[in-house]
């Protein structure tokens, strides 16, 4: 998925916001303030923090399993072992389309 | 690993009313963040991570968020805000349809501290009337699932629904098949057409109960496969399966075969089964490939006298995953395949086909499927898809000699036949689906299909004859082909709506109309219908905590578009021609019947349906577990048959030859003063001038109970009890709705038609099961069925001249459904031990089906006195068919 910058992201949250606001049933508008700081530092502290936070889960990922990230797998000795294992399969496979097929009559 | 596995494996074990509502294909995930206080909190960051990437969204001013359009899987929900601790829960299952509603609650902290929570395993879904079995490829993986239709036998592990016959529904062709959303059925008759490989699948869901109105096209159950993709992780599967005759074993008691003569027991002479797939990303977070061969290759040595027949099916799939931006997402998957098969039956079926009159199948096949999914937000997602086949089979006879039908009943020559099928088959899906709160919160969903497919049959008598011998010599010859052809049109447009009022009650409404059209190669519209079926469901959440749900709906289904309602009536069929045979072969034709056809369909016919109405009760036991109740009422109606036009019908006298007592069958009485002329028309009602009044009926009555115990203490299981009744005139056997000439006299109408249908199983008990063996650390994983038999009436095949018709009548002797098969109670296990290196997961496994060898006889002879099969006669109430017998099967996979 594409990440948009922080700044990005804080401009299209707070127009999600503003939008949100201006839509939002008279009801719900109406409903007393969450018992929190201001809606818009939340936003902003959480959406500066945004970036942060992802690559903390993602390198996390990465520590865990290495190999099966990155095209560089396929340079390990199970990298290359399931690369033949695959080219033999898929040729085997093609020899048996090719020569065990019936061909009917009349096509 | 193992264990990680079987925990998945858990969470998503059949679980019978899980989270189900929307689309075909993706899931949603929605909450709300709330403080300690349980105060909604806006601004919340919530980031939501994958297996293709993450993706963020900040709650809005009521505390909720929802990611939409999510491909089934599972994620990881963090949520984050300045003063609180962050807060992530992992291993949220999203399953096809599933809504998975989460509250999450902050606690005053510091950002370091993150709070980690495990999603619970076992949920209730408050909101939906939908009742469906979710079969992830977890338990693909780890339990004794027969593989030889993938499509179709996910079907019958669910309950409910057995011999592809789900909630009375008619077996196998009322059945929805659909595959990555989009139905890839035979549009002939509705069966299956494409096969595929079994490790292609990432999830199936088995939807019969309570189904919104996106779903349609199905008086039975719908079966929506979804295919693996590529993610930012390369993944791979090795497995090879293989099994040979020292794996097979014998079941056919001597008892039984002094019944029959003729049964043997199946054995598989050789297996061997390997698939290799890769997947994993061509550039990260944006395009992903997977891509999978496998070579299914298998001789058997089957029932009846043939002793070979032999499969070869190598398959290629492919699929292109592209994420231009996290809000877009295009698909393209390919599948070429061929299924290369020898050994299948001649004229004169199963019990009468020598290796010598067998014909061999030629029948590629190539599917494709491309589709395009747009984020708009966190309320909307919109979705196209285009899909379609192109495919044929061709038979062939091994011995290009004519069919020989001797006069004691048993068969000479060659298989008698070359055959030719071809289909085409295309279908566009477009849907949009929103959120909205106004009076509560709504997901609206409004879709559009158009589907276009062609048929085109070709049959005929190998040198154009089959022939009738007396003594060893050809006395009469016969000759019939056809060739016919058409095209089915299905638009269809669907409009629904979940909306949650409160929290707590939710209205599941929505209606579908389908316009279904059939066209002959003539140009001509032979069928055409339009149907309006609406679907209204309320679940009321009983505690408002989410663990106990009463739900209701009432619905109307109607079956999908199919071309043998309508084939009777296009041209194409050739004359029926009777010779009688001289010496030298010399033939002098002694009758002609003119292939024209005698059929025409009513202007007004409607299109077959189910009314269904269920009520079901669900409630978490606790933690783990969870306990369900349903009673399910459908009614059939619309069935499509033939009628004689004009027809007058006289009542005479006719001995019962089994209970020697008198009873009525009715003659044709104007056969002399009108045309043989059919109309093909719904039959609900039919009055038979001098005969009395028919009625096309089946009712289904079931009350299913489910069990689930999600993993804990090494062991998980779900465990089912269906009681039911399947009454009526009309049995569920394949096409029965939707074709038939049962209702062209009143003979197998009006005489002991009202009764227990065959497929009627009144008792269904079910178990899947799975331990993980301590110390050993092997997983044993079972599937034990104990089922009531099917039933059978007695018939008597009487000639045509007593009823003044053209061809002999089965005339039921007692009333439908008198006599009953025998229980069957059949084990299936899985012993897989598990060795992991890293992330690498080497599986070695043995699977073993019919794990006692049981030889329960399934169907019995119904003709009265006897019947002959290939030369043996066989009396009334002999079996004419076991269980299968035990197979081993041994498997060795590899996979991270």
């Amino acid at each position: 998925m594409q990440r948009h910058s922080p700044f990005a992201r804080l401009v299209a949250t707070g127009c999600v916001f503003l939008v949100g606001t201006l839509l939002l049933p008279a009801g719900l508008a109406a409903e007393p303030a969450p018992k929190t700081s201001s809606m818009r530092d939340a936003v902003k502290v959480v959406a500066e923090r945004h970036a942060t936070s992802l690559t903390t889960s993602r390198s996390t990922l990465q520590a865990s399993e290495p190999d099966l990230q990155s095209g560089s797998f396929f340079k390990t000795p199970a990298g290359v072992a399931v690369l033949v294992a695959f080219g033999v399969g898929v040729g085997y496979a093609l020899y048996s389309a090719s020569n065990d097929r019936i061909r009917s009559s009349g096509r | 690993m193992v264990r990680r596995l079987t925990i998945t494996l858990a969470a998503l074990l059949l679980s019978v009313g899980t989270l189900a509502s929307a689309q075909t294909q993706t899931g949603t995930i929605t909450g709300t963040v709330v403080d300690a206080q349980g105060q909604v909190l806006p601004g919340v960051s919530v980031v939501l991570t994958g297996r293709t990437g993450s993706s963020t969204q900040f709650t809005d001013g009521t505390g909720v968020f929802r990611f939409v359009g999510l491909q089934p899987g599972t994620y990881t929900v963090r949520a984050e805000l300045q003063g609180f601790r962050p807060y992530e829960r992992a291993n949220v299952a999203v399953s096809i349809g599933a809504t998975v509603q989460l509250r999450l609650t902050l606690e005053v902290g510091a950002l370091q501290e993150t709070v980690q929570v495990v999603a619970e395993a076992i949920a209730v879904d408050t909101t939906t009337t939908a009742t469906d079995n979710k079969i992830s490829q977890d338990l693909l993986f780890a339990m004794p699932i027969s593989r030889t239709n993938a499509a179709v036998n996910m079907l019958n592990y669910s309950p409910g629904v057995n011999s592809g016959s789900a909630f009375g529904g008619s077996a196998n062709s009322a059945n929805a098949l659909l595959l990555d959303g989009v139905d890839t059925r035979d549009p002939e008759g509705g069966t299956a057409w494409t096969f595929f490989n079994y490790n292609i699948i990432e999830e199936v869901q088995v939807g019969g109960l309570g189904q919104s109105a996106e779903y349609g096209g199905f008086t039975g159950a719908v079966i929506n496969t979804i295919t693996k993709s590529g993610s930012n992780r390369y993944s791979s599967l090795f497995e090879h399966r293989y099994s040979n005759k020292s794996l097979s074993g014998n079941n056919i008691s001597s008892s039984v075969k002094s019944q029959n003569p003729t049964l043997s027991s199946s054995k598989v002479d050789s297996l061997k089964d390997y698939t290799v797939q890769l997947g994993g990303p061509i550039r990260r977070d944006k395009m992903f490939f997977f891509g999978s061969v496998q070579r299914y290759a298998i001789k058997q040595d089957p029932d009846g006298p043939r002793t070979i027949r032999t499969e070869v099916s190598p398959r290629f799939n492919t699929k292109l995953t592209f994420q231009p931006t996290s809000n877009d997402s295009l698909t393209g998957t390919f599948q070429y395949d061929q299924y290369n098969q020898t050994g299948r039956t001649g004229l004169g079926g199963v019990a009468n086909t020598t290796d010598a009159r067998t014909v061999e199948q030629d029948s590629p096949e190539f599917i494709w499927n491309g589709q395009y999914r747009k984020i708009l937000g966190s309320s909307s997602f919109f979705e196209a898809k285009y899909t379609g086949y192109w495919g044929y089979f061709d038979l062939d006879p091994i011995t290009p000699l004519p069919a020989r039908l001797n006069d004691d009943g048993s068969y000479s020559g060659g298989a008698g036949y070359s055959a030719k099928y071809d289909r085409l088959r295309n279908q566009l899906n477009a849907s949009l689906n929103r959120y909205v709160q106004a009076g509560g919160t709504h997901n609206f969903k409004f879709g559009v299909e158009i589907e276009r497919s062609k048929i085109r049959n070709r049959f005929a008598y190998t040198d154009g004859l089959f022939f009738y011998d007396v003594g060893g010599q050809p006395y009469l010859a016969y000759s019939y082909s056809y060739d016919v052809e058409g095209r089915n049109k299905r638009q269809t447009v669907y409009a629904q709506d979940q909306w949650t009022i409160g929290g707590r009650f939710t209205a599941n409404l929505g209606v579908r109309y389908d316009g279904i059209g059939g066209e002959g190669s003539d140009g001509r519209e032979y069928y055409s219908t339009n149907s309006v079926s609406p679907r209204l469901g309320l679940a009321i959440d009983l505690t408002g905590r989410g663990n106990s749900v009463l739900r209701a709906y009432y619905g109307q289904l109607y079956g999908g578009a199919v071309f043998t309602s309508w084939s009777r009536a296009v041209p194409g069929i050739g004359d029926y021609v009777i010779y009688e045979v001289f010496p030298g072969n010399r033939l002098v034709e002694i009758d002609r019947i003119s292939g024209a056809s005698k059929y025409v369909v009513d202007d007004d016919i409607d299109h077959p349906r189910s009314d269904e109405f269920n009520v079901a009760f669900e409630q978490q036991l606790a933690r783990g577990w969870k306990a369900s109740a349903t009673y399910i009422r459908r009614e059939s109606k619309n069935f499509v048959n033939s009628v004689l036009i004009n027809g007058q019908w006289s009542p005479v006298a006719f001995t019962n030859p089994k209970t020697n007592q008198a009873m009525t069958i009715y003659r044709w009485a104007n056969r002399a003063s009108i045309e043989q002329r059919f109309l093909i028309t719904n039959v609900d009602t039919v009055n038979y001038a001098g005969a009395g009044t028919g009625e096309a009926t089946r009712d289904y009555n079931g009350v299913m109970l489910v069990l689930n115990k999600g993993y804990s203490n090494r062991w998980q299981a779900q465990v089912s009890y269906v009681y039911s009744k399947t009454t009526g005139t009309v049995a569920s056997g394949a096409f029965s709705d939707v074709s038939s000439s049962q209702f062209e006299t009143p003979n197998q109408v009006l005489i002991n038609r009202d009764g227990r249908v065959p497929l009627d199983r009144p008792h269904e008990f079910k178990l899947f099961a799975g331990y993980q063996i301590p110390k050993i650390e092997v997983a044993l994983n079972g599937y034990f069925r104990a089922l009531s038999g099917t039933t059978y009436t007695p018939f008597n095949r009487v000639s045509s001249s007593r009823f003044n018709w053209t061809s002999s009548i089965d005339v039921q002797l007692e009333e439908q459904g008198s006599y009953r098969n025998d229980k069957l109670a059949l084990l299936d296990l899985r012993l897989e031990k598990v060795f992991n290196v890293g992330v690498h997961r080497f599986g070695i496994y043995a699977d073993l089906e019919n794990v006692f060898n049981s030889g329960t006889v399934i169907t019995r002879n119904a003709r009265f006195p006897s019947v002959s099969i290939s030369g043996n006669s066989v009396a009334f109430g002999n079996a004419t068919a076991v269980t299968s017998a035990r197979q081993g099967t041994v498997g060795l996979r590899w996979s991270f």
